[in-house]
């Protein structure tokens, strides 16, 4: 990691820090802790849950057969109505990991193309320019891809992109050559900046704090909602309620994944910005 | 005790009232109320009829539910995709307006310095209108007419400069470019909008799924009210919580979540 790049994390929400905290960890040790605490949590509750209202004896009911169609139309219900959020969120998780990786592919597919036509200039610049365009491609592999794991543009990536749309306009047209080759770098350059404006929107907050928000509590309000069934075998109420959180935590990490395309095992590769060639 | 915020509800409507209250406020709001009904309803129906009586509707009321439970979920699952779509999309329009009129300002600095700052001086001014007045117009889904004619000042700074040699004439060329990208941003900001009788149908129909999911529990009976208060208590707060989750989503130019003016605020000098 690059020490001189500051990620304010000191200004993050809580909830976001610890979002990127599971992003950061390999995957293993991401889904054991999300998992861990689910499980723990469910133990807790369906423990002290299930010992309150256990019957006394095995052979008195627990709860007649229609109290649970009651509680279980309505935990199916709840569970339908979580889908639906959970589904949002996979969904919009999905899109930002899939625009953040196809926007670094249009991005630097079309550096390399500007790259190509800018070394068919007759301006002496035009090596600068190549260069710059170089110092550009490190400074996102260097300081964007960390700043982005936060949300946010690197200042320095930004000025040198800067830099090289201002050495680009300082560049002189010399012949009818030039002016056609101007005419496709103008394509690329324009490719390159929607590029770099899609991949930096795939990882932009938004109002991703309100809605981890709203899944987490949801989370929890569905976890307590299994502690009201009540089934004659303690061990069996609780190993229900376990597999139910283990799968409703297996895929919350891998909706954390996704929201995070530039963090972690699962993070869209840099190698792209590392591809031109040599001057 | 003070009543101004009946007549803020009067001034506003409903929509914009509560949109612009603090988020926390929003939710106890929209859960609250949902909450409030979903007791109110079961005490109601315990009140007229026995335990045993409401719970031999259970067997049946609990597959018409679940019936219920699908369509509502469907329902949600469109409604939140599309307000969070919606959210995304117009972020997306801000920020690729504002890095196109970006670009366009440094093309424009190779051009004579009088023309280049007449652009710059009638950007900022259309940067400052849209922070101003087309942000609040737009909590309306309407346009704002003074940025659309500064909107239109913009682009004849621009379109006035006269390349006096081929270079400029390129320059021009990839100009066109940026000054396309920042005019089709804008108009897909415009164009996100719903119109008013969409968003309300929309609104209904979710409103209409929602109360009778919650009037659906006068149905169900227990011996155990105090359970079934809690049940229905934790099934509003699930529902409910993702109806507050769409109507923030769905309002991006609103309220304490509205989305920033920050990137057009840079544009301004």
């Amino acid at each position: 990691m690059n020490p001189s790049v500051d990620l304010g994390l000191q200004s993050l929400p809580l909830l976001d820090v610890l979002l990127l905290s599971i992003a950061t960890l390999p995957i293993w040790l991401g889904m054991l802790i999300l998992v861990s605490s689910g499980v723990l949590l469910t133990l807790i509750g369906a423990f002290i849950v299930g010992r309150a209202t256990q019957a006394p004896s095995p052979t008195m009911p627990l709860v007649d057969h229609t109290g649970h169609f009651l509680l279980g139309a309505k935990f199916v219900f709840m569970g339908e109505v979580f889908a639906a959020l959970l589904g949002f969120v996979l969904v919009d998780g999905g899109i930002r990991y899939a625009m953040g990786r196809q926007q670094v592919q249009v991005e630097s597919s079309a550096m390399r193309m500007f790259d190509a036509g800018v070394a068919d200039l007759s301006d002496p610049q035009a090596v600068e320019l190549r260069r710059d365009l170089r110092t550009y491609a490190a400074s996102v592999v260097e300081n964007e891809y960390l700043t982005m794991q936060v949300g946010r543009e690197s200042p320095a990536a930004r000025k040198n992109f800067e830099q090289v749309l201002n050495r680009y306009l300082h560049m002189e047209t010399r012949s009818e050559q030039d002016r056609l080759v101007r005419l496709q770098t103008d394509q690329f350059l324009s490719k390159m900046l929607d590029g770099r404006q899609k991949r930096l929107q795939s990882v932009r907050p938004g109002l991703r704090t309100l809605i981890w928000t709203v899944l987490l509590s949801n989370s929890l309000v569905v976890i307590v909602f299994s502690w009201l069934f009540r089934v004659r075998s303690l061990a069996a109420h609780i190993a229900m309620s376990v597999a139910m959180t283990i799968a409703l935590m297996v895929v919350m990490h891998f909706a954390i994944l996704l929201y995070h395309p530039f963090t972690g095992d699962l993070a869209v590769s840099s190698r792209p910005y590392q591809t031109l060639p040599q001057i | 005790m003070d009543f101004s915020w009946i007549d803020d509800i009067a001034t506003e409507g409903w929509h914009l009232w509560l949109i612009h209250r603090p988020t926390w406020l929003t939710a106890l709001i929209i859960m609250g109320t949902g909450i409030i009904l979903a007791v109110v309803v079961v005490l109601l129906a315990h009140n007229y009829f026995t335990g045993e009586q409401l719970s031999a509707n259970n067997e049946v009321a609990s597959y018409k539910f679940m019936f219920i439970a699908e369509i509502f979920a469907g329902l949600m699952a469109f409604f939140l995709v599309g307000a969070g779509t919606r959210y995304n999309d117009s972020q997306t329009y801000v920020q690729d307006e504002v890095a196109a009129w970006r670009a366009l300002s440094q093309v424009v600095d190779e051009f004579p310095a009088e023309r280049a700052n007449a652009f710059r001086y009638a950007l900022s001014r259309y940067a400052d209108s849209v922070v101003r007045t087309e942000w609040p117009s737009m909590e309306t889904g309407d346009e704002s007419p003074i940025s659309r004619q500064l909107f239109s000042e913009v682009l004849d700074r621009y379109f006035v400069l006269e390349p006096s040699d081929e270079h400029q004439q390129s320059l021009l060329l990839l100009g066109n470019q940026f000054a396309g990208m920042a005019t089709m941003a804008r108009t897909n900001r415009m164009n996100n909008n719903l119109n008013d009788a969409t968003a309300a149908l929309m609104w209904f129909t979710l409103s209409v799924m929602v109360l009778f999911s919650i009037l659906f529990n006068a149905f169900f009976g227990s011996y155990d009210l105090f359970n079934q208060l809690v049940m229905g208590f934790l099934v509003a707060i699930t529902m409910l919580s993702c109806v507050f989750l769409t109507y923030v989503l769905g309002n991006p130019w609103s309220g304490p979540n509205a989305l920033s003016t920050a990137p057009f605020t840079a544009l301004v000098r």
